[in-house]
């Protein structure tokens, strides 16, 4: 249904990485050797970080436990509250998040893989990885993230730069 | 008014479309048509039954992309030709354009080109004379470099029939875009698994995104980009009830609502690399060349896992056999100390494969096993939504409500707009429904 006109006009975003960005300030939760069974455990251990009015990003689940980040303000918290089930708990400050972006990102073959790859390559400890339809999500250390940051710009962003 | 498969599968479906183009025009619009090819798979003239016909010439011979784009974009053309004939027969002129012919200009990616120009001069001019366009979805022209003639024929990869409504849109400054489907609009979930499931009134660009890359069959993330971009509205309607259907908007145009729905993406396999008896860092020099094998030949992961312990991702299933051919036997020598030279394997026994590299290698001294537990017939179930999935406990309720109910979970992951869970696949209808009701999705609007 028309009533004008736009012509020669870009329509889509660019294909592949566009941007990347880090988001400091996270802890990775490691609730470590629960008892059996392990899956009712886990629930356990969420329960306690719920009742403590916590929220959690990045669940994972673990040979038996789980670990999760959070704002690095509630990392005691969030340990303490854990504790009090007898769990082995552990908790690693200075987390950040890297995220990669890219529109469509698993319908660029390989680009999800490649961008893992490239983590590995650069020595980067990767804690964790997802994505969502126009992003890549990786927490790693502080100062891995920025020096991850750093690789895919090289990688991806050098000519637009 | 994009219409899909179903839409123009056969006379009477096609007919009712062509009523719904030829309301609008007599209530005063000017509509421009995309149609999709007829049917869906199985059909005679569906994309897969032709991509079949050059494919099955010879299965070890694989066609060209270029050939490929060729004959899949064949079905479009069909439709487009057929559906103009149609509105003629009902009294109104109509005239076909294939995507170049409609000005839409392409990268050079076959499969998968993304619309870098649109020139709609002919689709006007068409207007102009009182005619109704209907272009060819999916497909467009990619000019190499100017003056060669004519020019390459691609096509826009999943969705792009979706795509070139919203583009097509733009180019002419469409007052809005309607996607007729067969289902009333985007619901909370599969209708199939939950027939009760709520069309959604109102879902904002990042929604229907999110929804549509964790698996339900909605209109195209691109296609929804490109309305928003160019504060076009587009709806999701179905040809055959006069449902209002459902409008995508702006997120900020929308207050948004806890939760949007449950999508599922099934037929997935796990792949778990045990790296607990390999030394930390050639752990690393492991998953560096996995991840690299993948990214080379094209495949995606998802649903990732890292650990000390090893290393998990899954893929499609129709990925798994490349994924097999590539893992199963594979040594990966690493520089340094030993152990030094690694074999992978999948399964608990070495394949005929994995044995005769064993054997190979024996003269090198022993390769340390990298066992890659397989397990089949996954699929993810998704809750989607928005900032509310990160509150305190919603995880909690998620698992819980599966655990509850005896449905394993084998992984999980998250982003800002979903929780996911990975499970066995015989179980995702249940936990789409179990995770529908939990959440109050019924009385979703």
């Amino acid at each position: 249904m028309s009533k004008g006109t736009i012509a020669g006009t870009e329509f889509e975003k660019p294909r592949g990485v566009s941007g990347v960005e880090v988001r400091e300030g996270y802890a990775q939760v490691h609730v470590q050797n629960l008892s059996e069974p392990v899956a009712g455990n886990r629930l356990d251990a969420l329960k306690l970080v719920s009742n403590a009015d916590i929220s959690l990003d990045f669940l994972k689940l673990t040979h038996k436990g789980l670990s999760f980040l959070v704002p690095e303000a509630l990392a005691d918290t969030a340990q303490e509250c854990l504790q009090q089930s007898g769990a082995e708990v552990s908790v690693a400050c200075g987390r950040s998040i890297v995220l990669v972006h890219a529109v469509n990102i698993r319908e660029e073959e390989g680009l999800l893989a490649r961008l893992v790859s490239i983590a590995i390559g650069e020595g980067v400890p990767v804690e964790h990885v997802a994505d969502m339809h126009d992003r890549m999500l990786l927490v790693t250390d502080d100062a891995s993230a920025r020096r991850l940051a750093a690789a895919y710009e090289r990688e991806f962003l050098g000519a637009r730069k | 008014m994009k219409f899909g498969g179903t839409s123009v599968a056969d006379d009477a479906s096609r007919n009712r479309a062509a009523s719904l183009v030829i309301s609008a025009k007599e209530q005063g619009w000017r509509p421009v048509v995309v149609v999709s090819a007829i049917g869906r798979r199985g059909d005679p003239y569906a994309t897969d039954t032709l991509l079949g016909m050059l494919r099955d010439i010879d299965a070890d011979v694989a066609p060209d992309p270029r050939e490929e784009d060729l004959m899949i974009a064949c079905g479009e053309i069909l439709s487009a030709a057929v559906f103009a004939q149609t509105l003629k027969t009902l009294g109104h002129a109509s005239q076909a354009f294939r995507g170049g012919q409609a000005g839409i200009r392409t990268d050079g990616v076959y499969g998968n080109a993304r619309i870098v120009s649109i020139n709609p001069q002919l689709l006007l001019e068409c207007m102009e004379a009182g005619s109704i366009p209907v272009v060819c979805g999916f497909q467009g022209t990619h000019v190499s470099r100017p003056g060669i003639p004519g020019g390459e024929l691609t096509t826009l990869g999943r969705g792009g029939s979706d795509t070139t409504a919203s583009a097509i849109a733009a180019a002419v400054g469409a007052d809005m875009v309607e996607i007729y489907t067969d289902v009333d609009g985007v619901k909370t979930a599969d209708p199939d698994f939950v027939p009760d499931a709520p069309t959604l009134r109102k879902v904002t660009y990042d929604e229907v995104a999110e929804i549509a890359h964790l698996g339900a069959k909605v209109v195209h993330p691109r296609a929804a980009e490109i309305a928003m971009k160019f504060g076009i509205p587009l709806w999701v309607k179905n040809t055959f009830s006069d449902e209002p259907g459902t409008e995508v908007v702006r997120r900020e145009d929308f207050p948004g609502r806890r939760v949007t729905g449950v999508a599922h993406t099934g037929k997935l396999v796990y792949l778990q690399f045990d790296l607990a008896d390999i030394p930390e860092e050639r752990g690393y020099a492991i998953q560096a060349r996995v991840y690299g094998l993948l990214a080379r030949y094209g495949l995606n992961a998802y649903m990732m896992n890292h650990s000390r312990r090893g290393f998990g991702f899954a893929l499609p299933k129709e990925h798994y056999p490349a994924a097999e051919n590539l893992f199963d036997g594979l040594v990966l020598p690493v520089k340094g100390e030993p152990p030094s030279v690694f074999l992978l394997q999948i399964g608990e026994k070495p394949s005929k494969e994995a044995e005769t590299q064993a054997d190979l290698l024996q003269e090198l001294g022993p390769a340390a096993t990298v066992r890659i537990e397989l397990t089949e017939n996954c699929s993810i179930v998704s809750l989607v939504g928005h900032e509310y999935l990160q509150q305190p406990g919603v995880y909690l309720d998620v698992l819980e409500t599966l655990h509850e109910n005896q449905i394993s979970v084998l992984q999980t992951s998250d982003s800002e707009f979903s929780l996911s869970c990975l499970v066995p696949e015989v179980d995702t209808e249940r936990a789409v429904r179990l995770l529908h009701i939990r959440f109050g999705l019924s009385e979703a609007k």
